[in-house]
């Protein structure tokens, strides 16, 4: 059951495209995440897939048939909401029943798949329960359920986990993971949350401004983002974005203060480079200039994160040592020593500097993914 | 109960004091009984005056024969009662009820829900139907029938000369026995509906649309998503509409006294109106409080059942 | 969803059908309120005599514009007294803590069962005992409070939160100030609602003001219509309907304006 989705465009009003040429290979069984940021179209484009919302432009293809024009009950999908669109009248059971009652499946099919599917998700002791009667994260098994009972190979996600507490979410992550192993299912899964796209995925689309930012494994958008949307997008503590200019015939200067050298020469131009909290380091009190002031500083218990001051007034965020004491006002040495990235003004990725040598970066390497 | 918040010669409003103050700060079982009496008296002062002694008045009247002036003469017991089912005339107004009561109820609910379920669906210029939908909250009883008195009026009304168009028999809407039934049955669907169609109207907006999408994806045809998902989530809604229509239907009386004023051969004979003819006409004052508290206890059971219901009812 | 793209012209076919029946009797009552009645007694719907003289002949030969004026001061007062008497009701059953409050509540509940139309023989007695017959005083005074009202203001009452009131009482405010200048404005909503439903309820009289008014100086224009309806004009089709549009617009008018609002308040009021 694989997806193609050929050039996909959704405009709700003439010449007014929320969605722009969106092509992406989903593989039979493969976990399939769209990440990106409130209002990027990611929604809108698993209801295009779902054959919720029509589809203005391009091809959609469902197990290799057309699918663009198909009602949604022809698609051989189910998908589960936000919301989890439980029908509040009827009992778990009957929740999960529904969908084989509306396509008329015969009584005994019906309750030997319902009762799998109640029993795949552990909620045997529940079925009779109304699901006002049930906590956030049993409604979202029941739901679960249900897309499991009709027995199609393809789930749409949207959004499955936001409404349920912290500890849960993560607990419920790796449940899904495991059922979505277990059926061979094809997930689509949609959400705003980037260590969810990391955690859960095979492959993940970043989407940002209507447009496709990037597609790639978890570890290729982590190590080779394509541009300064994405690099900034994943991991936590954010990258930081210092904009740089050409200084030496193979030295950038970084926001006025850091110097980064660079393995060949570069055209004179402005550039950004990206650099991750955990690759910048602390070098001790005295043994060179000073260069950042500390603004704030949070303890985390196992690392201290900073949020410091460049000379220039460029703000800057580190990750320090849990054993070390700072202030509020401390004066800091800060050296690169990891991986830096190298965008140009437009934000595109062009390389990776780590230790003075080139590596390509992921508009270069994986965008075809 | 009275007796705690009515000490009647008290000012309303006392001084307030120090002392009091701090009695109020550090009690938190503050008795407010001279602001219940000062904010409550008006109330269950008109109550008591126009609703709860005339109920009594009226049971009391009930069992008595009056005189022309609705004072009790004769202490009959149940006499009124025994009278009234026994007799054939009441009967036919009982079943006149019944019949205007299961039609006006039906067919205000059916075709309510149809203008709701057709205007609840985006589309250009939808809005225009929502506001048309609902003009009929606008017409009083009395317009109400006369535009209708006009429509049904012989030869010179809308359906007659259809008829005629159509080389249909002529019928004497009003004056028929069964036809006016059926026109004061439409009469009052018509000036029910605005009303129906914005109470359903806004309980199908409640319905979250992810219900819908979820039904749709796992195979649901429209009228199977209609039958199943929208009924029954708005079936609370649709009990109370059919209470408040069906207790609305009973009291009917201002469409039947300029329509048909009970008639022809009191065919539209309703419950209250037949209070009106025996009390006010008839000055049978005694038979009428009867028929009162009969048609009370029918609407009471109604009220109580809608009551229950909503008590009971689970919020989704 | 897709398949509805492909049936839009049916369903604007069938909104249109639904939107001509809604509003037939409209538009015949005006369009027969701008022929001469002997067209209409004729039959002639599609004359093409049209004027406003049916409208001119009502204002002259009848009293409608005097029964319009009888009806909006009755229900202006109606509403301006369930305004008040509701709002200190439902204010002493959510925010006032006095002996016998809930069986009081229930009882005041319990008359919303009881229909008006079954006690009008005693109130008829009463009411011509205290003499008030034949006055504007008589369609009032018994409808100064409604159960109703103050069931349905102590549901709106009862979504302020608490705090508000805390903070009222460590301010130092009193029950009428706090009734006043927070529980008024909270629930404004709802008060708009009660409004413009106590208004139309009264504004709908027709039982009572039959029983209880005799003149034209006093009768409202439900009774007035019948009046007009019921005497020697009773042929006059075209002044009839001319009376009865002008009846219907202001409420019309009225309606629409206040839509929104009535809308929300009649679904709250259906929900809780």
């Amino acid at each position: 059951m694989s997806i193609e989705l050929k050039a996909l465009g959704k405009e709700y009003t003439a010449g007014n495209w929320v969605l722009e040429d969106v092509s992406a290979h989903i593989e039979s069984g493969e976990f399939f995440a769209i990440v990106g940021p409130s209002g990027c179209g990611k929604s809108t484009l698993l209801r295009m897939i779902a054959g919720l919302i029509p589809i203005s432009a391009g091809e959609l293809q469902i197990d290799d048939q057309v699918a663009t024009n198909l009602p949604p009950k022809d698609r051989k999908l189910t998908m589960v909401f936000q919301s989890y669109a439980l029908f509040p009248f009827l009992s778990v059971t009957d929740n999960v029943a529904f969908g084989l009652k509306a396509r008329k499946f015969p009584a005994d099919e019906i309750k030997k798949r319902v009762d799998k599917a109640i029993d795949l998700v552990n909620l045997n002791e529940f079925k009779d329960r109304k699901p006002r009667d049930l906590s956030g994260g049993q409604r979202q098994r029941v739901a679960l359920a249900r897309a499991i009972a009709s027995d199609v190979k393809i789930c749409l996600m949207d959004e499955p986990l936001s409404n349920l507490d912290a500890q849960l979410r993560i607990k419920m992550r790796t449940e899904l993971r495991n059922l979505q192993r277990e059926l061979g299912l094809t997930v689509i899964y949609v959400t705003h949350d980037q260590v969810e796209a990391m955690t859960m995925a095979d492959h993940i689309m970043v989407l940002h401004n209507h447009e496709i930012q990037q597609i790639g494994t978890p570890l290729d958008i982590y190590n080779q983002p394509a541009n300064t949307f994405v690099a900034s997008f994943f991991g936590t503590p954010r990258m930081n974005l210092l904009p740089a200019r050409v200084e030496a015939d193979r030295e950038l200067l970084l926001a006025n203060t850091l110097k980064l050298s660079v393995p060949e020469p570069l055209p004179v131009a402005d550039y950004v480079v990206g650099i991750r909290p955990n690759a910048l380091r602390l070098l001790p009190q005295g043994a060179g200039e000073p260069n950042a002031q500390v603004k704030t500083v949070e303890y985390l218990g196992s690392e201290i994160i900073l949020e410091a001051e460049l000379a220039d007034g460029t703000p800057l965020e580190l990750v320090a040592a849990a054993k070390d004491q700072y202030n509020v006002g401390d004066w800091l040495n800060v050296a690169i020593a990891g991986q830096a990235y190298v965008f140009d003004h437009d934000g595109q990725a062009q390389f990776m500097v780590e230790g003075g040598t080139r590596h390509a970066t992921g508009n270069h390497a994986s965008v075809q993914a | 109960m009275q007796q705690e918040i009515t000490p009647a010669s008290k000012p309303s409003l006392k001084p307030k004091t120090l002392n009091q103050a701090n009695a109020k700060g550090f009690n938190l079982h503050v008795n407010d009984k001279w602001y219940a009496l000062a904010f409550l008296g008006p109330s269950v002062l008109i109550l008591g005056v126009f609703v709860f002694y005339p109920m009594l008045r009226t049971l009391y009247l009930s069992l008595f024969l009056t005189n022309n002036v609705g004072r009790p003469t004769v202490f009959i017991g149940l006499k009124n009662y025994v009278n009234l089912l026994t007799s054939s005339a009441y009967q036919a107004s009982l079943q006149a009820t019944a019949v205007y009561v299961i039609g006006v109820v039906a067919f205000t609910l059916i075709l309510g829900l149809l203008l709701a379920q057709m205007a609840v669906r985006k589309l250009a210029g939808i809005q225009w139907f929502r506001t048309i939908f609902s003009a009929t909250m606008g017409v009083s009883v009395s317009v109400a029938a006369i535009f209708w008195l006009f429509i049904f009026s012989p030869s010179i009304g809308l359906f007659d000369q259809i008829g005629t168009l159509l080389h249909l028999p002529l019928v004497q809407w009003l004056t028929t026995p069964g036809p006016a039934m059926i026109a004061v049955i439409i009469s009052t669907v018509w000036m029910n509906l605005g009303f129906t169609f914005l109470i359903l109207f806004g309980a199908l907006q409640m319905v979250p649309q992810p219900l819908y999408e979820a039904a749709a994806i796992e195979g649901a045809s429209p009228s199977y998503q209609f039958f199943h998902v929208t009924l029954p989530m708005i079936s609370p809604t649709l009990f109370f509409t059919s209470t408040v229509t069906l207790i609305g239907a009973f009291k009917s009386f201002g469409l039947i006294d300029l329509m048909t004023a009970g008639g022809p051969n009191n065919a539209t004979n309703l419950m209250v109106y037949q209070v009106y003819r025996d009390a006010f006409l008839n000055g049978n004052y005694g038979l009428a409080s009867a028929e009162s508290v009969i048609l009370a206890v029918i609407i009471a059971l109604f009220t109580l059942l809608q009551f229950k219901f909503l008590e009971k009812r689970v919020t989704y | 969803m897709i398949q509805t793209k492909t049936r839009k012209p049916l369903r604007y076919l069938v909104l249109i059908l639904l939107a001509i029946i809604i509003l037939g009797p409209f538009i015949l009552g005006f369009w027969t309120s701008l022929l001469p009645t002997a067209d209409i007694a004729k039959g002639a719907l599609w004359s093409t005599h049209i004027s406003f003289a049916n409208y001119a002949e009502a204002v002259k030969q009848t009293a409608i514009l005097r029964y319009l004026l009888n009806s909006f001061v009755i229900s202006t007062l109606t509403m301006a007294a369930q305004l008040l008497f509701c709002s200190l009701g439902a204010y002493a059953f959510v925010f006032l803590k006095f002996k016998g409050r809930d069986l009081l509540f229930y009882l005041i509940l319990a008359t919303m069962m009881l229909p008006f139309e079954a006690e009008v023989i005693p109130n008829f007695a009463t009411v011509r005992q205290l003499n008030l017959l034949n006055h504007y005083a008589v369609m009032v005074i018994p409808f100064l409070t409604s159960a109703f009202g103050i069931f349905m203001l102590r549901q709106a009452f009862r979504q302020i939160p608490p705090e508000l009131k805390e903070a009222a009482d460590v301010e130092g405010l009193n029950h009428w100030q706090f009734y006043w200048r927070v529980t008024l404005p909270y629930a404004r909503i709802s008060l708009f609602t009660l409004a413009a439903y106590s208004f139309l309820e009264s504004w709908n009289q027709y039982l009572w003001p039959m029983l209880t008014t005799f003149s034209d100086k006093f009768r409202p224009v439900q009774d007035g219509l019948r009046q007009l309806q019921s005497q020697e004009t009773f042929n006059n089709w075209g002044m009839i309907q001319a009376s009865a549009v002008i009846v219907v617009v202001p409420t019309l008018i009225v309606l629409f304006v206040g839509q929104h609002y009535f809308k929300n308040g009649l679904n709250e009021g259906a929900t809780k």
